[in-house]
């Protein structure tokens, strides 16, 4: 049982303010922390214990700078076996069919029999590189995985749709799942998981090494540009209440009478 | 003339708004203000005389019948609208940003060729292509992108983000596809499953106090159940509240849980996420508690508080208790 | 020259903070400091982790990182909470003389419960009558063919009752003054032991502090650890490695209290203001920031000189001198700017503060620390 796991670090905004930068075109990364994309934890986890199970072995992945190897060392100490960090000037500017198309030049070469991806990323996600590595990879794929099991060349996914159902499919493998948050409950990254962190694997590769033309990557690449980033418009926001919590509270009660709340 | 596809989501026969919201967004696509042709399609078992239904909305009604697409699935629908897009050579594919068109919408691009426009909530046309605009950073920002190019766009739209309009009244004509015997047989439908029911129908609720992560501990939750109570109100709240096993399932709203209508409703600890905000129907009065100014629920609360949900929610029950004359 | 932690010693440090994000809960905090409890959950789920005892070698459960680590670790602990932060780190006090001095078969059997959250240690130094001057002991072992026979009162006994353990400074020649002490490994089973607590304490009221009462306790003379006669040198020793862990017991508090005050003064309003738009605010801000920096600095240094292996008294003290008057002052000044709020307990940081104090009594008293730093630069006067 291998199973590769894509994983992206993401600029941690939950509780933060977000400005736009000089250029317009993304946001100031200042003093913003990064974390491990939310759903990406789950997806390593469902990996790991997989492989805990059935045996085998599990190959994180990233597409991203010398700094994106902090959420590959990540999924080591988690448990994963091996990484391999997708590192190239050429690659910078990607949109997601690039990220999926350089992913999908760097499985080409490994064994593999599920890959795992989050379902959508914290940061500018739209969910689109896990389906697009599926068909790039020519597997079958589902998306917003709650529970997954394998067994005998098949994987059982239950899978959120909408109206508050889910459904069971099977997929035949080699499958792509993309994962939804509580699918499990991620492990704690532990101190020996670091120490034994150090003694796997971890690689970078680059254009040349994946075989991928750098001009069908990155800007170059692309097929859908950002051409701007702004604050959503103020305009029908909400009135917020004035004074200490005493008037707070009181107007709220007010309003909340007037409208039949209370 | 341009051509524009529409997927049309439906469950339980019933369409779904949201094919409605996408023939309208359509026709605005058109060359400099010009005409288009919108074609609807439907996938789905014993679902041709929904797609017949769909004539008033669509030029041309392209339907997909087939037990095999009894329940819809990625995999076979990127397969069968890969095909028709090859044959109609749209300006643009919309599709639905819901769960299911999540599913379809990136592995049919790869197969169409299509650059994909995720998550709009808005879309137009520019003289070498189309733009569009999407939320990014859990709402805090927008962006705008784009693509050029003569055509075969593709773009998921979030549902309630364009208006319905009227039916224009065309006179569709019905075309009934293929379905090959053998389609995707590398994903196969089990079972659908209902979430267990809760206590409560939240569903049905007037007045709902709706929770989220800002609670940080399941034990937190006595305030805000005690806070419902004094009000006559149910409790509700968000994915992160169930995904860490505080509340079942049934208590979830949003576009992965339970759609509902209430007259009053109140955000605490919540940061407003469009898939949250999502399954809340009708016009309700929204109030939120958010110790973060730029949390995205103030721009669709009607009422505010910037505060920390545990001075302000305790307090709250107290004056409410007081104009109650309770307790 | 470089400031950088490594790569692995960053992510110890994230693991530490997601652990402690995690776990550590408010409620639970106030509950165990008002009812004097261990956190015996939480510090058995970082065991399991691997938080405690990392820096033993692999064969004893750790994972054989230094006191950098160590330091990182209690850092971040102290910093989610000051109470349950110093339980932790003290549920291994004392365990690094047997690291340092003791035999293989003592290490077998003393160090692995430690790591694997089965054992609490504990060090017995104070007396009722020796607390700052340890050069002679009260508390006496006399030879008796295979055994010692141990007798005397331990006062102010972190982990009394709860460890498993004794590290004990025994008087083995009552003559020889500090050269006639030694080491000795006491189970906290054996007969002749008694614990008394010694009653309401201030802060670190997570962990258990008590008066343990020796009486003919009879023990193998195999639990001699180290050397006999070197009692006070080996001690002198651990004290260089454990007062930076207290220094970074300090550094977290601080940071702690810190973290909850800056976020206190952008919210809260008065004079139609956010209080920290007021100059004097500001000030109290950029000055507890500088401190923590310059605690942080030194905490550091200290750790990373140990690891290379090199023993510097001195830069110890000042450590933990500095580091923990850091924690008091900050912890002081965080109630200050939480105004009355500040002194509820609610709001956290009057139990940062109380937390904070312990800092600069055990392990040797501030003024301690300063006699030692002092005495070394000064050298011996003619
Ligand atoms: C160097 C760099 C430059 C970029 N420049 C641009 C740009 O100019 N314009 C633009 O629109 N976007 C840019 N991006 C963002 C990029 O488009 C997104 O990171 C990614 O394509 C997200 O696509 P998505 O929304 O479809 O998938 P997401 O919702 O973000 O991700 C779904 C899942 O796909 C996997 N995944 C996503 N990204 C990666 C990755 N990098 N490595 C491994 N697995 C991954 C993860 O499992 C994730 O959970 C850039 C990213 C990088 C790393
Ligand atoms: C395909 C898909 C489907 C999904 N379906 C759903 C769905 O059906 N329903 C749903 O809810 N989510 C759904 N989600 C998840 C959704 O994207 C968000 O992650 C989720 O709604 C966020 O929940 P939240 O607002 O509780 O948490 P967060 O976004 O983390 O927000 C917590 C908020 O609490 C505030 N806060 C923290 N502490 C305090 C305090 N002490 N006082 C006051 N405020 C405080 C913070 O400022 C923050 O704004 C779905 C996601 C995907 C990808
Ligand atoms: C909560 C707690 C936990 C403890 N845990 C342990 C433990 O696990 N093991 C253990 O062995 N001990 C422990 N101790 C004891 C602690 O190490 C001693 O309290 C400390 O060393 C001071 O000793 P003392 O209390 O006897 O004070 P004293 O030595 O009597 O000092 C009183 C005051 O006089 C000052 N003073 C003393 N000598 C001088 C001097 N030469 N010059 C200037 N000023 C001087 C001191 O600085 C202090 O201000 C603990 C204490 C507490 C409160």
């Amino acid at each position: 049982m291998d199973i590769i796991v894509c994983v992206k670090r993401v600029p941690d905004v939950a509780e933060a303010e977000v400005d736009i930068d000089s250029s317009g075109r993304g946001i100031q990364l200042g003093t913003l922390g990064y974390v491990i994309n939310e759903w990406d934890n789950f997806a390593v986890e469902a990996a790991v214990s997989l492989v805990e199970e059935h045996g085998g072995k599990v190959t994180a992945i990233t597409v991203g700078g010398e700094d994106d190897e902090d959420v590959l060392r990540r999924a080591l100490a988690m448990g994963a076996d091996e990484a391999l960090c997708l590192t190239d000037p050429a690659f910078d500017g990607s949109d997601s069919f690039g990220i999926a198309n350089i992913l999908s030049k760097a499985i080409a070469d490994i064994p593999y029999d599920l890959v795992l991806t989050g379902a959508v990323s914290g940061d500018v996600g739209g969910g689109r590189v896990g389906p697009m590595l599926a068909a790039m990879a020519g597997i079958p794929h589902v998306c917003l995985a709650t529970e997954l099991s394998v067994d005998a060349g098949t994987a059982r996914v239950r899978h959120e749709v909408e109206g508050g159902l889910e459904r069971v499919v099977e997929l035949d493998l080699p499958a792509l799942v993309t994962v939804q948050t509580g699918m499990n409950e991620p492990r704690y990254v532990s101190v020996l998981g670091i120490r034994k962190a150090r003694r796997k694997p971890l690689t970078a590769a680059g254009a040349a090494e994946i075989g991928i033309a750098p001009d069908s990557v990155g800007p170059a690449g692309t097929r859908v540009t950002v051409e701007e980033m702004f604050l959503p418009p103020k305009g029908e926001a909400a009135e917020i209440l004035q004074g200490d919590d005493e008037d707070t509270v009181a107007a709220l009660v007010e309003r909340l009478r007037q409208q039949g709340g209370v | 003339m341009r051509k524009i596809l529409v997927l049309v989501e439906h469950s339980g026969g019933v369409v779904d708004d949201s094919a409605y919201e996408l023939a309208a967004a359509a026709r605005n696509l058109g060359e400099a203000g010009g005409d288009v042709s919108v074609g609807g399609v439907v996938l789905g078992n014993d679902v041709t005389d929904l797609a017949a239904g769909l004539g008033a909305w669509f030029e041309n009604v392209y339907v997909f019948d087939s037990p095999r697409l009894q329940v819809p699935d990625g995999v076979a629908g990127a397969e069968l609208l890969a095909g028709l897009i090859e044959q109609e050579q749209p300006f643009a594919t919309l599709i639905p940003h819901t769960n299911t068109g999540m599913d379809l919408a990136p592995a049919l691009a790869v197969r169409a060729g299509s650059p994909l426009f995720a998550d709009c909530i808005a879309l137009e046309t520019t003289p070498d292509g189309l733009s569009g605009v999407r939320t990014r950073y859990g709402g805090k920002v927008h962006a705008r992108i784009s693509a050029t190019g003569d055509g075969g766009f593709m773009a998921t739209m979030r549902p309630g983000s364009f208006d319905t309009g009227e039916a224009p009244g065309s006179d569709g004509a019905l075309h009934t596809m293929e379905v090959p015997g053998d389609l995707a047989p590398q994903r196969r439908f089990v079972e659908t499953v209902a979430p267990e029911p809760g206590a409560v129908d939240i569903s049905q609720a007037e007045v709902l106090v709706a929770v989220g992560r800002g609670i940080d501990e399941e034990e937190h939750l006595e305030i805000i159940r005690s806070l419902a109570d004094v009000m006559g109100a149910d409790i509700a709240c968000t994915r992160p509240v169930v995904d860490k096993g505080w509340l079942s399932k049934s208590y979830q709203i949003g576009t992965s849980g339970v759609s509902v209508k209430p007259k009053v409703y109140i955000a605490i600890g919540i940061s407003g996420s469009y898939q949250h905000i999502g399954g809340i129907k009708g016009a309700p009065y929204i109030a939120a508690i958010n110790k973060d100014p730029a949390a995205p629920i103030f721009g669709v609360a009607d009422v505010g508080i910037v505060g920390d949900l545990f001075d302000i929610v305790p307090l709250l029950e107290q004056q409410i208790r007081e104009v109650k004359g309770v307790g | 020259m470089d400031f950088h932690l490594t790569k692995e010693q960053q992510d110890i440090q994230q693991a530490a903070r997601e652990f402690a994000a995690g776990e550590f809960d408010k409620e639970l905090a106030l509950e165990l400091d008002e009812k004097h409890e261990f956190p015996t959950d939480i510090w058995q789920k970082a065991c399991q982790e691997g938080f405690v005892g990392l820096h033993f070698p692999e064969e004893y459960g750790g994972a054989e990182y230094g006191v950098v680590e160590n330091v990182l670790v209690v850092e971040e602990f102290c910093r989610r909470d000051s109470g349950i932060g110093a339980a932790l780190m003290l549920a291994d006090f004392a365990s690094e003389n047997v690291l340092r001095f003791g035999t293989d078969e003592q290490k077998e059997k003393y160090l692995p419960p430690v790591a694997a959250g089965e054992a609490i240690s504990a060090g017995a130094i104070t007396e009722p009558d020796h607390g700052s001057d340890i050069t002679s002991m009260n508390t006496t072992a006399v030879r008796e063919g295979d055994e010692w026979v141990i007798n005397g009162v331990k006062t102010f006994i972190t982990n009394a009752g709860l460890c498993k353990y004794y590290v004990v400074i025994c008087q083995t020649d009552p003559e020889a003054g500090h050269r006639g002490q030694s080491m000795i490994l006491v189970d906290a089973d054996a007969e002749g032991i008694e614990v008394a607590d010694v009653g309401n304490k201030m802060g670190i009221r997570m962990t258990a502090t008590g008066e343990v009462s020796y009486k003919d306790v009879r023990v193998p003379a195999s639990n001699l650890l180290g050397t006999e006669g070197k009692g006070f040198y080996q001690i002198l020793e651990f004290f260089d490695e454990s007062r930076i862990e207290t220094a970074a017991q300090g550094l977290g508090t601080a940071q702690g209290a810190f973290d909850r005050a800056l976020e206190y003064v952008k919210g809260r309003e008065q004079f139609g203001k956010k209080i920290a738009q007021f100059q004097a605010t500001q000030h109290k801000i950029a000055d507890m920031a500088t401190k923590i920096e310059l605690a942080r600095l030194i905490t550091y240094k200290a750790a990373w000189n140990f690891d290379q292996g090199r023993i510097d008294p001195t830069l110890t003290s000042m450590a933990k001198f500095y580091a923990g008057r850091t924690a008091v002052e900050v912890a002081d000044e965080a109630i200050q700017m939480l105004g009355g709020y500040g002194y509820i307990t609610e709001f956290e940081v009057e139990r940062f503060y109380r937390d904070a104090k312990i800092c600069e009594i055990y392990e040797g008293t501030r003024e301690i620390q300063k006699h030692t730093i002092a005495n070394a630069i000064i050298g011996k006067l003619k």
